[in-house]
């Protein structure tokens, strides 16, 4: 039989589009010849090679896909996106817990925060008003990130630092100001024992203030504000 | 009684099995980062370790395809990290540059279900290597894509579909002459 020919009437047996003539000559020709046997089994096996091949092509375009996403700094959360299909129309609970992107950042901030309270030392109280300091003198920077919600998912989009100055008041209440540097008025908060963060919601422009593991929603005002 | 066997990650195999390729690109983009500083650790690049996830995460999302870790009894980030460890060091005694393995407890206690292809398949592999590019390319379009004849003919710079069609003939005759020739060196 003519190869080009062999190699058509083969494909067909492979993907069982012979004719039941056909098939029967096939079949009877399977049960005689060795070398018929192995051209089937020669064809097959390269088939299964160029499916293999097409596969693993296929998933190398994706990897470098995820790759070039990650160097633009796109992270989020599987879980978030498993529940979301188990659960559509639903608000996602985020867990961070097995975030590398994310624990990397907080170790970041681990970092920056202990360098900065080995600096900062409380502001003495002196009496019911303010001590005020120039702006610039005494600044200490704090991790600000900025996320954006895609898919009711916060993805981190940037992460940089804002300024931050701690000042001493007899006031019980929490206050701030937030301008070009933020400014917390505060008889108890120090830079020292407190860990503190800025988080930027880009999506809504709200700004969160974590100290320790409470957090305040502030907006930028150059008056100063109760924090709540 | 028989305990069941808990498979801690489940819904996100099941997930990715089913070709959900978002879910891949998070689980994908959550991991790199270990395997990047274990990389970076163990006197590799920023491309090393580009390049041995890479090669782990297709391993790895080709035996979750064929059900091999159906019953996966470890974390699949830990089970990545393992193939990515597994990988390194490999690469690194080829290259000469370790000749023991230096210990990592989270890999250490991981089975690797699949440690590379046998000496057969990697013989079938040479196969497509052996037909040469633009064989590869006309049987990749014809039997991968299954793309009809005029349009492969088209792209790549065919007469017209009939020369593509009789190339593509030639083509299977000859990687079908080479597998025999495989099969039967494994045979004997």
């Amino acid at each position: 039989m003519e190869e080009s020919k062999k190699t058509e009437l083969i494909d067909r047996y492979l993907d069982d589009t012979l004719s039941p003539d056909e098939k029967k000559i096939v079949q009877e020709r399977l049960e005689t010849e060795l070398e018929f046997q192995l051209e089937i089994e020669a064809q097959s096996a390269v088939r299964s090679l160029l499916q293999a091949d097409g596969e693993r092509q296929a998933l190398q375009k994706l990897m470098d896909q995820y790759h070039r996403e990650l160097s633009k700094g796109h992270t989020t959360d599987y879980k978030g996106e498993l529940t979301a299909h188990k659960k559509k129309g639903r608000m996602i609970r985020l867990n961070w817990g097995g975030n590398w992107p994310y624990m990397a950042i907080a170790a970041s901030i681990a970092l920056v925060l202990v360098g900065v309270w080995t600096v900062i030392k409380d502001k003495p109280i002196y009496n019911d008003f303010e001590v005020r300091h120039d702006p610039g003198h005494d600044m200490k920077r704090i991790p600000l990130l900025s996320w954006k919600t895609i898919d009711h998912k916060p993805s981190l989009i940037r992460s940089g630092f804002v300024n931050l100055k701690i000042t001493s008041t007899a006031k019980k209440t929490l206050e701030y100001r937030f301008t070009s540097y933020l400014e917390i008025f505060s008889d108890s908060i120090s830079i020292k024992t407190s860990r503190i963060s800025l988080q930027h919601e880009q999506t809504t422009g709200t700004y969160k203030l974590w100290i320790d593991k409470k957090s305040y929603n502030i907006i930028k005002t150059d008056v100063i504000t109760p924090l709540m | 009684m028989i305990a069941e066997q808990t498979v801690p990650d489940s819904s996100l195999i099941e997930a990715i099995k089913k070709g959900n390729d978002r879910v891949l690109g998070i689980f994908y983009k959550e991991n790199y980062g270990k395997v990047q500083n274990m990389i970076f650790k163990n006197s590799g690049s920023d491309d090393d370790a580009k390049d041995v996830y890479q090669e782990s995460m297709i391993e790895l999302v080709q035996q979750i395809r064929i059900g091999r870790l159906d019953r996966l009894a470890s974390k699949l980030s830990t089970y990545l990290y393992a193939i990515c460890h597994h990988k390194w060091i490999d690469k690194l005694r080829k290259s000469s540059k370790v000749t023991t393995t230096p210990l990592d407890d989270q890999a250490a206690d991981v089975v690797i279900e699949n440690d590379g292809p046998s000496p057969y398949l990697l013989a079938m592999e040479m196969v497509l290597t052996e037909l040469g590019e633009r064989c590869k390319d006309l049987l990749h379009a014809f039997y991968y894509e299954r793309l009809p004849m005029a349009e492969i003919a088209a792209r790549l710079g065919f007469q017209d579909d009939n020369s593509a069609k009789s190339q593509k003939n030639k083509c299977m005759d000859k990687a079908r002459l080479l597998a025999k020739n495989t099969i039967r060196q494994y045979q004997s």
